[in-house]
């Protein structure tokens, strides 16, 4: 240990702890109050109730399929009415997105029956291996480019 | 066991005794964490900051910490990281402001004026020399002071310095050895020497 490096961590080692500032504690206590506070629905998903995280993923896996057959109930409810009466501003936006879902809906389904399901899982497969690709790409950018020595955070 | 030999408390039972709990342990570790923060990023504002998030995350996970003697530990490693996350973030600004004041062309530690005292190479009083060491410690540049902190306060090897920052061997030490001759010099300036600190 040199001279200088003896000295440096001498006086250093010295230092006593810095004091938090005074109303530190009251300040975390009171966001904790105010976390606490808030449904957990508007929390992380780490804090919501286990049965709430255990039924997510299945409900999110259903809303798709549930989403273009809500679509098509409203296509088909909509036509029905378009030849009853006249249609005001609002049923014609309505009916194009309703028009929209049974395009999509009618698309899936083509998707579904005409092409072989290897071919889907395999484009699936495929999308997936892509964004894996472009991920690491982009990690790998990131840490070269924005985290190089001359970048280092200090 | 719990985090201290004297503590006595039982495991709580409801969410009041589990505050109290934690406000306990946030007593115990909040100037250790605040200091951390403090010295590594060179500002009090943020460093309250960084204190805060880190206890915010402790609380999510206080049932694994609070009998954990590990936990200050963990508290160090979590304010360390966060506070690079928050140079890095901010580093871009902070790079703007810091361009306007005059530097030396290796980006070494400014010229800094410290409040001087009428006993300016007398006897300095501890609590005053104390508050000299972080003030000299915050004028500092970044690259400067993250490295001596981490190095004489952390105990952290040249080796792990690098690695944690990213950057070669040879740089930190550099670094850390133009840290110390910096800080050296502001605090000769301030009449605290080897030979006074010894005395």
């Amino acid at each position: 240990m040199t001279p200088l490096e003896h000295f440096i961590d001498a006086i250093l080692r010295k230092q006593p702890l810095r004091r938090a500032p005074a109303g530190f504690e009251s300040r975390v206590l009171r966001l904790l109050a105010q976390q606490a506070a808030r449904p957990w629905w508007l929390q992380g998903f780490s804090r919501w109730p286990r049965s709430a995280q255990l039924l997510f993923l299945p409900l999110a896996v259903c809303f798709v399929p549930l989403l273009f057959r809500a679509a098509g109930s409203l296509t088909a409810l909509l036509q029905s009415a378009r030849t009853s009466a006249p249609l005001s501003a609002a049923q014609s936006a309505a009916s194009t997105v309703g028009s929209l879902g049974h395009a999509a809906q009618t698309l899936g389904e083509l998707v579904m029956r005409e092409i072989p399901s290897v071919w889907i899982y395999g484009g699936v497969g495929l999308a997936a291996l892509l964004y894996a690709a472009l991920f690491g790409l982009c990690a790998a950018a990131f840490r070269t480019l924005v985290l190089t020595p001359q970048h280092a955070p200090y | 066991m719990h985090l201290s030999d004297d503590d006595t408390v039982q495991s709580p039972t409801t969410e009041g005794d589990r505050n109290a709990e934690f406000t306990k342990f946030m007593r115990k570790y909040q100037d250790m964490v605040y200091s951390t923060a403090a010295r590594l990023s060179g500002n009090d504002a943020q460093a309250e900051d960084i204190a805060q998030e880190v206890f915010l995350r402790a609380h999510a996970r206080f049932e694994e910490l609070r009998d954990n003697p590990r936990a200050a530990g963990w508290l160090k490693t979590v304010a360390t990281n966060l506070t690079f996350t928050h140079l890095t973030r901010y580093r871009k600004r902070w790079v703007f402001f810091s361009q306007l004041q005059s530097r030396d062309e290796d980006g070494d530690a400014p010229e800094h004026e410290f409040p001087a005292t009428a006993s300016v190479t007398d006897e300095v009083q501890d609590d005053e020399r104390h508050e000299f060491v972080e003030a000299a410690l915050r004028a500092l540049p970044d690259h400067q002071r993250v490295p001596l902190v981490l190095f004489h306060f952390e105990d952290m090897p040249y080796e792990e310095i690098a690695s944690k920052l990213r950057v070669s061997l040879p740089k930190v030490k550099t670094d850390i050895h133009r840290a110390r001759q910096a800080l050296a010099g502001i605090l000769a300036r301030r009449g605290i020497t080897a030979t006074q600190l010894e005395s």
